[in-house]
């Protein structure tokens, strides 16, 4: 208890024992401003609406801005509050996310903020806490948010300008030096005609102008049913550089998902993270275009967390690749291929899959391995910085 | 967002000692980069506000003691007790505005207790100059001298410096207080600092202005009730039992109001407190403020107390005779409780203590008889110095106290005193110059005795005229001495290059008008050179005779001086 009641206390007995009525006024002064005090104080912050207005998505190196409003729904002002804000480090641009303000009654005041979105990941901002009391130290009162806002900041991507990724599908929107089928949609110039080429090939107009006969030559294209693996199991990352190599996988694989959609291709995502936001591993994504599909596979890999838990990368890669539609591209991100790993993969060849695998991790025997993985019909990159990912400009 | 706070630079702090070159530079040293400015809280240490709240309460204060005065120093004069009030409230004034000053960092060098107890002295001096004038009258100047202590410390002016006292000491002390409350220098640096990652994050205090606010509030409820206590010891009816019985208690409305304005400017005053420490939290936690804390904090506080005061004046005040009464029964109840526990476990103290039997018989107490005195009226001793001298050396000693209590105090001020120091260094010109035309006068004197190898004594005058002649060579150098000034009065002084010899025949020339003088001339050289050359000792009977005959020479050249 507060002295001033001892002292209020104390007042009313003496002006009572005395009997000096006007002694009271004072008590009626003094315990007044202690009564108002503890009641206000009390209630002042459950009449206060707090609400913050975010983006909850950026990117890397970009930086949000955070508007806090704060409405009091009292006619009593508030004379002092504190405010402090939780901000994860990553996102900080300053040392502290606090203030003190007054807010007067019915009043509405707006704090904006920055958050520089320095690494990818998913981020929780807040509790939001607030402290107040009143005017003569009798009483304070602390109220804490318990609600908190996430904000995903999507991995950095590298523009691809043209993969040199393998297909076996035949048709599709992709042009290719790989002649396996001409695409009749594609006319890419005319020739001079040779004797057995198909009458329907003829380029009539052409031919008319240049009064020689002309066939039409067709550009040769491929359709790209692109799925990404990428290995996020903690120990095939080794004791050295795990984060950076780690961070490295995330942004190799969100560069190739980057540049399919934006050839309009489908791409999917499988990954053995631990995902942030759910705790465990993120369900599989079938490969899709479109931009919405890039935003579910940029989220993930905003989340995803190297698992200390996961399953052995070949074990938990087997049956998904048995999922895969014919004429799949694989493209594996992983910091290790191993051995079986390689023959997991040629099975998957076989079965009609272009494999790509990406080794983001050096090691000795990363040249060996990969011509032995080539004499296998596919191909093996070692691609440790942003040069080198135009070993996969091919 | 620290603008709000209102830093200022250090304008007191340590400058350059002034040995820097034209330049700039100090020379022979490498540059120096310039000290960042020390930054203090001036726009707490400046407030005006906060010294008026305390004088208030002072005032308030004073106000009750002034009638405490009125009420039972009945042989005052009338408007006595205002006029000390108003000296109380001065003092108040004095020891806020002083402590105010002092707490400015450009003012460090100044705190100095002296200055305080200058201030003091010299505010019990016109308390005690009030009281003679407006009280009990100027006593008169044989009262003074002969009973010093009591015509200074009477009754009178013992309770009113007392009252002064009081409000001086709470006025320093409560200013005192509540500028600590201000932000140091360091706190503000670390605050500026707070967006540089690589500063010193320690975020101490070594102020603890909870404990100094609680201790300001503990201040304020006690002299709350000491002034109610005062409001008790002054009324003089018991209040009726009725609404407006309030209006019929007779107490003084100037001692009720003040009480009221005292317990109102506390709040403001701890209100302000509360401020001063939640800004000294915010800057430790490095936490900045947009500025509508301060500005909107005052209008709050007095909308607060405001409403407050004018609902409480509609509440109801009367009736509480019953109560009373209920609870003075309760108290005597307790009491009366207390005293039959007390007495009980007394008796079965004793009853323990009978059971044990009766001890050993103790032998009485030897009375010794009466020892019987008798007053005796002993004789006096007769003073050894006349009463008047003591008390004047006291009045003496008392006026140079306030006189040097006055210089600190207006030195401190920064006061001139030019027109002292001009005076003070005229007076000792002008004894420099004595004291060389003594010290040359003397020179000359013991020159033209003084032998042309510079064997011998040289005196001076001076030694002569301090203490005369010590012995009968010292007495026959004397004699002789006073005759050189004597003929050099009547113009035949002897010149540097005459022996006394040599010099014998003019003197007895010049004198010989007197026989008596003339052989008493010659009889006195050759006396003067036995002693002077030849260091024979002169007997005592011989010197005096010389003495007792030296008059008629000394007549005589006064004569040829006159003519």
């Amino acid at each position: 208890m507060h002295p001033i009641f001892w002292a209020l206390l104390a007042l009313f007995l003496f002006g009572a024992l005395m009997r000096m009525d006007w002694v009271y006024y004072l008590a009626y002064v003094v315990g007044g401003a202690w009564i108002f005090s503890t009641w206000t104080v009390r209630r002042s912050l459950g009449k206060l609406e707090a609400t913050r207005e975010l983006l909850d998505r950026a990117f890397v190196g970009q930086t949000i801005d955070v508007r806090l409003r704060l409405h009091n729904r009292s006619r009593i002002p508030i004379a002092w509050m504190r405010i402090e804000e939780r901000v994860p480090l990553e996102l900080k641009d300053r040392v502290d996310y606090q203030m003190a303000l007054s807010l007067g009654g019915h009043e509405s005041v707006e704090r904006t903020y920055t958050l520089a979105c320095k690494r990818r990941g998913y981020y929780a901002i807040g509790p939001l806490s607030l402290r107040s009391g009143d005017l003569f130290g009798f009483a304070e009162s602390r109220w804490e948010e318990n609600v908190q806002r996430h904000i995903t900041v999507y991995p950095q991507t590298f523009p691809l300008p043209a993969l040199g990724l393998p297909s076996r599908i035949p048709v599709g929107g992709l042009a290719t030096p790989q002649r396996l089928m001409e695409d009749p949609a594609r006319l890419a110039g005319v020739r001079a005609y040779a004797v057995g080429d198909s009458q329907r090939r003829i380029h009539w107009k052409a031919s008319a102008h240049s009064g020689a006969l002309l066939v039409k030559k067709f550009q040769p294209a491929i359709g790209l049913n692109l799925v990404i693996a990428l290995n996020m199991a903690r120990a095939d990352y080794g004791t050295r550089y795990v984060v950076g190599v780690s961070e490295w996988a995330i942004t190799v694989a969100a560069s190739i998902a980057a540049w399919g959609v934006e050839q309009r291709q489908p791409v999917g995502l499988l990954c053995n993270a631990a995902d942030a936001a759910l705790g465990g591993p993120p369900p599989d994504l079938p490969p899709r275009a479109g931009q919405a599909q890039l935003t579910s596979v940029l989220s993930h890999l905003a989340r995803a967390q190297l698992h200390s838990e996961a399953q052995d990368f070949v074990s938990w890669l087997a049956p998904r690749l048995s999922r895969l539609e014919w004429g799949t591209t694989l493209v594996v991100v992983t910091p290790v291929v191993s051995d079986d790993l390689v023959w997991l993969l040629h099975e998957a060849h076989r079965r009609g899959s272009s494999i790509v695998m990406i080794q983001v991790n050096d090691s000795i025997e990363s040249r060996e391995r990969a011509a032995r993985v080539e004499r296998l019909g596919m191909y093996m990159y070692v691609v440790l910085w942003e040069k080198d990912l135009h070993l996969l400009q091919q | 967002m620290s603008t709000e706070f209102g830093f200022e630079e250090d304008i007191g702090g340590p400058e350059d000692d002034g040995q820097a070159s034209s330049d700039g530079k100090m020379a022979g040293l490498p540059d120096v980069p310039p000290r960042p400015p020390v930054r203090y809280d001036q726009s707490w240490l400046t407030s005006l506000m906060r010294p008026f709240l305390i004088i208030l309460m002072i005032a308030c204060l004073d106000i009750a003691l002034g009638a405490v005065v009125a009420r039972f120093a009945d042989d005052l004069p009338p408007g006595f007790a205002t006029g000390l009030v108003v000296i109380a409230i001065f003092g108040a004034i004095l020891g806020v505005t002083t402590t105010s000053v002092l707490a400015q960092p450009s003012q460090r060098a100044n705190r100095r207790a002296a200055t305080r107890v200058a201030e003091l002295a010299l505010l019990l001096a016109i308390v005690r100059l009030y009281v003679w004038v407006a009280g009990s009258g100027v006593p008169s100047l044989q009262t003074l001298l002969e009973t010093p202590l009591t015509s200074l410390l009477d009754m009178q002016f013992i309770v009113c410096a007392a009252i002064v006292t009081i409000s001086w000491l709470l006025g320093a002390e409560m200013a005192g207080d509540l500028s600590r409350l201000a932000l140091t220098a360091g706190e503000i640096r670390m605050f500026e600092r707070r967006s540089d990652r690589g500063a010193d994050s320690m975020r101490g205090s070594g102020i603890d202005r909870r404990d100094v606010l609680d201790s300001f509030i503990m201040r304020w409820v006690v002299l709350g009730f000491a002034l109610i206590l005062v409001a008790v010891v002054v009324r003089r009816d018991v209040s009726a039992e009725n609404f407006y019985g309030v209006f019929r208690q007779d107490v003084e409305p100037a001692v009720m109001i003040a009480i009221i304005l005292f317990f109102v400017a506390g709040l403001l005053l701890i209100s302000h407190g509360q401020l001063a420490l939640l800004r000294s939290r915010w800057t430790l936690e490095q936490t900045p403020s947009d500025g509508s804390v301060s500005r909107r904090w005052p209008i709050l506080v007095l909308s607060v107390i405001g409403a407050i005061a004018v609902t409480a004046a509609f509440l109801p005040l009367g009736g509480t005779f019953l109560l009373a009464a209920v609870l003075s029964a309760i108290v005597g109840g307790a009491l009366w409780l207390l005293m039959e526990l007390q007495n009980l476990v007394l008796l079965a103290f004793f009853w323990l203590t009978s059971l044990f039997g009766g001890g050993p018989e103790t032998q009485p107490i030897l009375q010794l008889p009466e020892t019987v005195t008798v007053a005796q009226d002993l004789p006096r001793a007769a003073p050894l110095a006349p009463v008047w001298l003591s008390g004047s050396l006291f009045w003496v000693a008392i006026v140079a106290l306030v006189g040097y209590a006055a210089w600190v105090y207006l030195h401190d001020r920064g006061a001139g005193f030019a027109w002292l120091t001009w005076l003070w260094n005229a007076l000792r010109r002008r004894a420099d110059d004595a004291r060389s035309v003594l010290r040359r006068r003397s020179k000359e004197v013991a020159a033209a005795l003084g032998d042309a190898s510079g064997r011998g004594r040289r005196w001076s005058l001076l030694e002569w005229w301090q203490g005369g002649p010590k012995g009968p060579d010292e007495e026959v150098r004397y004699l002789y001495l006073m005759t050189l000034e004597q003929a050099d009065e009547a113009g035949i002084g002897r010149s540097p290059s005459e022996t006394p010899l040599h010099f014998a025949p003019r003197l007895e020339a010049a004198v010989s008008e007197e026989p008596e003088a003339v052989s008493f001339a010659e009889e006195l050289t050759d006396a003067f050179v036995e002693v002077r050359y030849a260091q024979r000792p002169m007997t005592r009977e011989r010197a005096a005779a010389l003495r007792e005959r030296w008059e008629a020479l000394r007549r005589a050249l006064r004569r040829q001086e006159e003519d």
